[in-house]
């Protein structure tokens, strides 16, 4: 994935898609766009940063995990296996991009004073309490031939989804992409283009 | 020198049953809500319990370490030896226990123990404790023949040695926060397990408790040093964070190591020789040492995970403890505690008397 910095207007739509497609409880964000500002008034300026799971080829939350239950799929998706997941947090430890959550067992809903909708009970039940959990690059989407839902639903098509290896990518890429944290070696699968 | 009755032993071992009767309640409810009865949260991942147990192990396997360096030097009597071996199990099986209790999912541990993923220290942190309880215990049934045992006092030395290793590395491999993946790190936790071994020998071993001044001397320049290092010297990530140890959300936990666990720790030594209290107080700022270190390693993500210029920091961190987390905790401890006290009627044949 590539994300270009210069597009994201921060909305935030990636990140309710997200929610809405993954059905996660209140506070788990697998997809979020962290905001802060830069300057003083009357200069200060928004500044955001969408961010996800990096699905890295050198995860470093796949070393840590005591049991196997973080692992790397031959395509490249990290995912976590919740049948294998002790939730000790370690590979949240381990993680530099702070990408994964844990599920603390809230499932009183966003709005507590009623009840839970038919759709919020039935998704939340896919999730393990007590286990850890992280964006799965939608690749039950992507086995069905389509994409992430956060790169579908981006209304300036800041998120670009594709095989970094074909034209269009790599294209994109020459135009000054870069890596977070390099410096962590982990080789994040996740690009950015500069503001 | 003070003595226990055995009245008073048979006190202490049902008010410890007590006690971990009360964890194990607050671990069963924590089971049945979540982590959500917790203080922690998705930055915050590890608090209280954690702090704890690297606070038990250390001074447990420091203590082991001494016993087993005594085979060696001639420091502690074989009766003394016997009730540190006996110490030093109960603190490792009650750091253990403490650590499962930490488990969000705790009844899929068995995959830890057959994924041999010794990429991951915790799954080496698991198995040196393993081995070390299971030296342990053939020394401790050894020791109490009397006989010197050196060739297994050397094997629980090493291995004691080993497991702070490992913990401190586990801390330490986590390469995107700074303050755990500083080369002081696996120093501080080698010198915490000194203080806490001795600390708990000066509790056995009255008379060393010169051993213990000079551990609580090196725990408090290790700890000033980390800091003042952080603070002077380190960048600006690094000053941040330590800022947040001695005049933020946190330095309440950093004060009570300096005033509780080493400056009352050293009056209490000196001054009065009530030694089992200058012990727990040592091991009370350990565990704060540890919680603090584990705090703000844990913010320090936040400000870490950009890379268009710094990300303002809007989100103010703090963490107390919740009630279940100290249940828990004390639970852990009453059950240590328990099986002191009952390694050394059964196996030691004797209430656990301080003597010397």
């Amino acid at each position: 994935m590539i994300i270009d910095l210069k597009r994201c207007i921060g909305c935030n739509a990636c990140t309710v898609t997200c929610k809405q497609a993954h059905g996660t409880a209140p506070g788990t964000f697998w997809c979020q766009v962290r905001a802060s500002e830069e300057g003083t008034y009357p200069y200060a300026t928004k500044k955001v940063l969408p961010t996800l799971c990096m699905h890295c080829e050198n995860p470093t939350c796949v070393h840590v995990c005591p049991t196997g239950a973080s692992y790397k799929r031959e395509d490249g998706i990290v995912l976590v296996d919740s049948e294998r997941c002790i939730g000790c947090r370690y590979c949240m430890a381990a993680c530099p991009y702070e990408a994964r959550t844990f599920d603390f067992g809230d499932r009183s809903g966003y709005f507590p004073e009623q009840e839970q909708t038919s759709y919020e009970a039935m998704m939340l039940e896919q999730h393990v309490k007590g286990t850890v959990s992280k964006c799965t690059f939608c690749h039950d989407k992507l086995e069905a031939g389509g994409m992430p839902a956060c790169a579908q639903a981006c209304p300036t098509h800041a998120r670009v989804f594709g095989d970094l290896d074909s034209e269009e990518l790599q294209a994109l890429l020459k135009r000054g992409a870069y890596q977070a944290r390099p410096d962590m070696r982990t080789n994040p699968s996740v690009y950015y283009l500069p503001k | 020198m003070s003595n226990i009755t055995d009245k008073q032993s048979r006190v202490a071992l049902v008010v410890s049953l007590a006690l971990g009767l009360v964890g194990l309640a607050a671990w069963l409810y924590q089971l049945s809500q979540g982590l959500q009865v917790t203080g922690l949260n998705n930055t915050l991942i590890w608090g209280l319990t954690i702090a704890v147990f690297f606070a038990i192990i250390a001074g447990g396997a420091g203590l082991l370490a001494l016993c087993g360096l005594s085979e060696f030097l001639g420091f502690m009597t074989s009766e003394q030896r016997s009730r540190g071996i006996a110490f030093a199990i109960a603190a490792m099986i009650a750091g253990g226990i403490l650590v499962i209790w930490d488990l969000g999912h705790p009844s899929q541990f068995f995959y830890l123990m057959t994924s041999f993923n010794f990429t991951s220290f915790s799954v080496l942190d698991f198995w040196f404790l393993s081995a070390c309880i299971v030296v342990a215990v053939v020394y401790l049934i050894a020791a109490s023949s009397g006989k010197p045992h050196r060739i297994i006092g050397a094997v629980a030395l090493l291995l004691s040695v080993g497991i702070i290793v490992v913990e401190g590395i586990l801390l330490a491999n986590n390469s995107s926060h700074h303050l755990w993946a500083s080369s002081m790190n696996v120093i501080s936790f080698l010198s915490g397990a000194f203080l806490g071994g001795s600390a708990l020998l000066a509790a056995i071993a009255p008379s060393r408790k010169r051993l213990f001044v000079v551990a609580l001397i090196i725990s408090a320049l290790v700890t000033l040093a980390e800091v003042g290092t952080a603070l002077v010297a380190g960048t600006d990530t690094a000053r941040h964070t330590m800022q947040l140890v001695v005049a933020g959300p946190f330095a309440a936990y950093f004060y009570f190591q300096i005033i509780v666990g080493i400056i009352v720790s050293l009056v209490l030594a000196l001054r009065t020789n009530r030694l089992g209290l200058a012990a727990l107080t040592a091991i009370l700022g350990l565990a704060a040492e540890k919680l603090w270190l584990l705090l703000a390693g844990e913010t320090e993500i936040w400000g870490q995970a950009h890379h268009i210029g710094p990300l303002q920091v809007v989100q103010q961190f703090s963490y107390w403890p919740s009630l279940v987390e100290i249940g828990l905790t004390v639970g852990a401890i009453g059950i240590g505690v328990f099986l002191f006290l009952l390694l050394s009627r059964v196996v030691l044949r004797r209430p656990a008397v301080v003597v010397e």
